[in-house]
């Protein structure tokens, strides 16, 4: 066991230069490497406990508004529903109204054609009866029912007021002529004559004629006037107050 | 056969004495500062890491966590002194087993340069920290009647780091050569295999040791107020 000082030297100087060495070429490159990496992870971890942060941020807002999307939902369906009770009410209340006008216009409808369809088969009825009763009359009609209507004629003439009269006995000066179907007896013609002067102008002279083609009936004629009873002007006037009749029920009716 | 590298004896002028030892050591050296300036020339501080790179890191990070658990305080200014110390030791026995090579921890002069360089460490880091006369009151503690003492007490110890470190490479060693000659097969593997296990020990002990000591001096101020102060 020896010792040599030179070498203790040395060896001090070799420990120094290689301490210098790894110093320079070791343990302060993986040091530094060592720290920048730590760095590195430090800033990585701070980016990703950022971006979770942010990504918890995004969570509780996406489910903020997840909670309020849900509560709109529900306001909204809400909502919905009430609109669409309140449009089939309107609906309904439209429907049920224009379902009332069409049974309103319907009825009316039916009401106007039942009128119409009465008024017609009033009407033909009472055609009908009108030709039953004119052809009926007809048949029945001869002499002695036109001798009676003179003296209907005689009560007519009465009936009329005084001016009529007057303007009937004026144009009877002109000519009067006595129109009948059938030939009048004597007697008839004598109180027709009679009648007529006393009634009309004492000095009146009617000629009596007859035309089997006129309606049965007596007619009194002027050249400016003419006054007549007959079954057709009878039955003429009895048809038009008939259709005033019906169209005033008609009326009435709707 | 010789004990100590120290004996061949390379070159000589004057008081420049060449031998084995030296050349030993600066072979280690080459072969460690090249290692680390080939690791670290490509080092990568993103992606994936190298083996080499990851080895490196492991190592420094190892010797950074012993430091930090033994001396209680950052790593950082011990930790070059330390694991060179360690790396140098530790390559040293390592490379013993190339035929060869005579490590030159082998040497009582190596060994005791590098206690020479923790005897001078010591109060470098304690000066470091404290102060000139913050260091030079440890010798008065507790009392000063204990200067004596714990100068002694420094001596001491580090006779004892050269000694322990010199005799265990150098028995180690002599063990191998004298089981060559009585049993040249088997055993001297074996106490190859084994030698690689203290040398790693010893690189280890030593290690730890310089660390206690600079530690203790560094942490002295603060031990000093409730606690007595380690002594190793």
């Amino acid at each position: 066991m020896e010792l040599d000082g030179f070498t203790v030297a040395a060896q001090v100087g070799n420990f120094l230069l290689l301490l210098w060495l790894l110093k320079r070429f070791l343990y302060r490159p993986i040091l530094e490497a060592m720290a920048a990496r730590q760095q590195r992870i430090a800033a990585a971890l701070a980016e990703a406990q950022a971006q979770a942060a942010a990504a918890e941020a995004l969570r509780q807002d996406y489910l903020a508004r997840q909670r309020d999307l849900a509560a709109s939902r529900e306001s909204w369906l809400i909502q919905a529903r009430e609109e669409v009770a309140a449009q089939r009410q309107t609906w309904l209340a439209q429907a049920r109204t224009e379902v009332d006008e069409a049974r309103e216009r319907w009825r009316a409808e039916l009401e106007r054609e039942q009128r119409d369809y009465r008024q017609t088969l009033q009407r033909e009825a009472a055609r009908r009866l009108l030709a039953l009763t004119r052809r009926a009359l007809h048949d029945l009609a001869n002499a002695e029912l036109e001798a009676h209507m003179a003296s209907t004629l005689l009560a007519r003439l009465q009936t009329l007021d005084r001016e009529t009269r007057q303007t009937l006995a004026r144009a009877a000066r002109d000519g009067c002529v006595i129109l009948t179907v059938f030939p009048l007896p004597e007697p008839q013609r004598r109180v027709l004559t009679t009648g007529l002067q006393q009634l009309l102008d004492p000095g009146l002279n009617p000629e009596f004629r007859t035309d089997p083609a006129a309606s049965p009936g007596i007619t009194l004629e002027t050249p400016s006037q003419r006054l007549a009873w007959t079954l057709d002007s009878y039955l003429d006037g009895f048809a038009a107050e008939l259709q005033t009749q019906v169209l005033s029920e008609g009326n009435s009716g709707a | 056969m010789t004990i100590s590298p120290d004996q061949t004896l390379l070159f000589e002028f004057g008081f420049v004495r060449i031998n084995a030892t030296l050349l030993f050591t600066w072979l280690t050296i080459a072969l460690l500062a090249g290692l680390a300036r080939w690791i670290t020339s490509k080092l990568s501080t993103t992606g994936e890491l190298s083996p080499w790179q990851n080895l490196l890191e492991v190592l420094v990070e190892g010797a950074q966590n012993q430091i930090r658990d033994i001396a209680r305080q950052d790593a950082g200014p011990f930790l070059p002194f330390i694991a060179t110390l360690f790396l140098f030791i530790a390559a040293c026995n390592l490379l013993a087993v190339v035929p060869g090579y005579e490590p030159p921890t082998g040497s009582l002069s190596t060994t005791t340069a590098l206690a020479l360089c923790v005897f001078c460490a010591v109060p470098f880091y304690g000066i470091r920290r404290h102060g000139v006369r913050g260091f030079l009151r440890l010798y008065l503690e507790p009392t000063p009647l204990m200067l004596p003492l714990n100068i002694i007490g420094e001596l001491a110890r580090t006779l004892a780091l050269a000694v322990r470190l010199y005799g265990n490479v150098m028995s180690g060693g002599l063990v191998v050569a004298i089981l060559l000659l009585v049993a040249p097969f088997v055993f001297p593997a074996l106490m190859h295999a084994l030698g690689l296990l203290t040398g790693l020990i010893q690189a280890y002990i030593f290690a730890v040791l310089a660390t206690v000591f600079i530690a203790a001096a560094s942490a002295a101020q603060e031990q000093t107020i409730g606690h007595s102060q380690p002594r190793l």
